[in-house]
């Protein structure tokens, strides 16, 4: 087989169809897009398939030149974000994005939980968070002082004392880019000598408490857990 | 704007060519893969992903690439077919048009094509090769991203729960049709050459579709050659954009919220920064309650025609400066353009 600039070209198409395939078949997919997108998963998996297949095929018996050294790059380039998903398999925004991100702290999520308040049958961080601000919401919802809740998150921050710590979740539209973190602040209540790391992952279980413009939940049970296989929520869920 | 003179294009406006570049030993492409595949390996024996600024960095780029590469796909699928199936005599019918009409209706025409801007890069630039004015290829590259019926479905959605939804998905349309159409009025109004030259186009203007080989051929042919060569820029604009998000803290900017002018001019600072998909940037736009509706205007208007992401890939495709064209032409609709709103509404 001659290595020219077409075999590099449909290596490049197939590389790209097979890592579509595999976010597809594995649901890794979760990992980078919303719901929203996901369509765009098998598009690119068969999509790209095709044309690499189409291409070899078209192509066959005409005599290509080597890639330049522009190409070469442009290729190399190509398969860069492939290496990547390759070397952080599993990997997610965590705290440090929260941090950078609009958060909960800079912006009040109302309009945000609004979308998300058709569902109200399940309270979740953004529907807590914007409660806290909004009277009316916290009314359409049912909140109120001692209901009980359960949570699962990420610890986005910790205090240097025993104060409220932060557990958050990402809620994402497209991918991961334009992801919001929204948090929710945990009082510790009777669970006592819980060693804590920004980023662990948590199940919290406890009572809403009434907070300066925000609701607390005062912790009864508060347990590591393993990340979630999809570790963002949408508006929708 | 209907003074505004448009001289006649020449028909292929593509830079001048270049010379044959030099080849790539074949060792150094077997080395380069077997390189990649031994840095993935220690990079994941030595815990790579625990880092959290690699990890936020990789996760934003790869998941920017993978939603955007099936756009680039779609376009190029697009482009293909207007390169080998559309006869160049359409598109001297259509430059017969006036000018005050070409440009409008080539806006216009965005409603009609259902992909974000990564999508709508190559389409545009097979348009202009085609024969179609520049200033109407320029026109339908920038209305796509925010005229689509997609982009207009997900504002009217992001902005009806705070019941402002059909004034920010009419405005934000109006808008983006005024700057396709200023954009294309005043960057392409003479004729003269927008992109830049490629040896694929060299390449493909060799090859005879219609005697040697099938329109099918072609079209792959097409398809892959606009995919590598788009994709490869998608890659880099990522890289930027998740490098933005990486290390430059949001957080700052809420403390211009208040400010009608500050804060327009921050949130479309931060459009360009974040790259977003237009196609979702009306549910991160619909979250920034502490800025005035105007300036989360400003940030739906500028992000889908100017980002980090898509600067390189203007870059790539147009010669030198036509971002800050574009910018120059963008940047004070949407700013003025969100000033007029907040005072209207």
């Amino acid at each position: 087989m001659s290595f020219d600039t077409r075999t590099l070209r449909a290596i490049a198409l197939l590389a790209w169809g097979s890592l579509f395939a595999w976010l597809w078949l594995s649901g890794e997919s979760v990992r980078y897009l919303g719901p929203r997108t996901q369509w765009v998963v098998p598009v690119g998996a068969v999509g790209l398939m095709l044309a690499a297949a189409g291409y070899l095929r078209a192509t066959r018996g005409r005599p290509w030149p080597r890639p330049s050294a522009l190409e070469a790059l442009g290729l190399t380039g190509l398969a860069i974000p492939i290496l990547a998903a390759a070397t952080l398999a599993h990997a997610q925004l965590g705290s440090l994005a929260a941090s950078n991100k609009f958060s909960s702290r800079g912006i009040d999520p109302s309009a945000l939980a609004r979308l998300a308040s058709r569902d109200a049958s399940r309270i979740g961080f953004l529907q807590l968070n914007a409660a806290g601000r909004d009277d009316g919401l916290t009314r359409e919802l049912g909140l109120s002082a001692g209901k009980s809740v359960r949570l699962t998150g990420f610890v986005s921050s910790v205090p240097t004392g025993r104060g409220p710590f932060e557990l958050s979740r990402f809620y994402i539209t497209c991918c991961v880019a334009d992801a919001v973190p929204v948090g929710v602040h945990v009082d510790r209540g009777t669970v006592r000598h819980l060693r804590l790391g920004r980023d662990d992952w948590l199940d919290v279980t406890g009572v809403l408490t009434r907070g300066h413009r925000e609701w607390i939940v005062r912790a009864v049970r508060i347990q590591h857990v393993d990340a979630p296989s999809d570790p963002y929520l949408s508006y929708t869920s | 704007m209907a003074g505004v003179a448009i001289s006649t294009p020449a028909p292929a406006p593509v830079a001048d060519q270049r010379a044959p570049a030099p080849v790539v030993p074949l060792w150094i492409v077997g080395a380069v893969f077997w390189l990649a595949v031994l840095a993935v390996v220690l990079a994941r024996a030595a815990g790579v992903a625990e880092s959290e600024t690699l990890a936020t960095f990789g996760v934003i780029f790869t998941s920017i690439v993978v939603e955007a590469l099936p756009f680039i796909l779609l376009g190029a699928v697009a482009a293909a077919a207007i390169a080998v199936w559309v006869p160049a005599s359409a598109f001297v019918r259509l430059n017969r048009l006036l000018a005050p009409v070409q440009v409008p209706a080539a806006a216009a025409a965005g409603f009609a094509m259902p992909v974000c801007e990564c999508g709508s890069v190559p389409v545009a630039r097979r348009l202009i090769l085609r024969g179609l004015h520049p200033s109407a290829g320029v026109a339908f590259m920038l209305a796509a991203p925010i005229l689509n019926p997609i982009v207009l479905a997900s504002t009217w959605v992001a902005y009806g729960a705070a019941g402002r939804a059909l004034e920010m998905t009419a405005v934000r349309a109006a808008l983006g049709l005024l700057v396709a159409v200023l954009a294309g009025w005043l960057i392409g109004r003479r004729g003269e050459p927008l992109l830049r030259a490629r040896q694929s186009d060299a390449d493909e203007l060799g090859h005879d579709h219609g005697e040697g080989g099938s329109s099918g051929r072609g079209f792959v042919e097409h398809v892959a050659s606009d995919f590598v060569f788009m994709g490869r820029f998608v890659v880099l604009g990522a890289a930027v954009a998740a490098l933005l998000q990486t290390v430059v803290p949001q957080e700052a900017l809420s403390t211009v919220a208040g400010a009608p002018v500050i804060g327009a001019l921050a949130l479309m600072g931060l459009a360009m920064l974040l790259s977003l998909c237009s196609e979702a940037d009306a549910f991160v736009a619909v979250s920034f309650t502490a800025f005035p509706l105007g300036s989360q205007l400003a940030f739906l208007v500028l992000g889908p025609v100017v980002d980090a992401k898509l600067a390189v890939l203007y870059g790539a495709t147009f010669r030198r400066r036509f971002v800050l064209r574009v910018l120059a032409v963008a940047a004070p609709v949407a700013l003025v353009g969100a000033l007029v709103f907040d005072a209207l509404w």
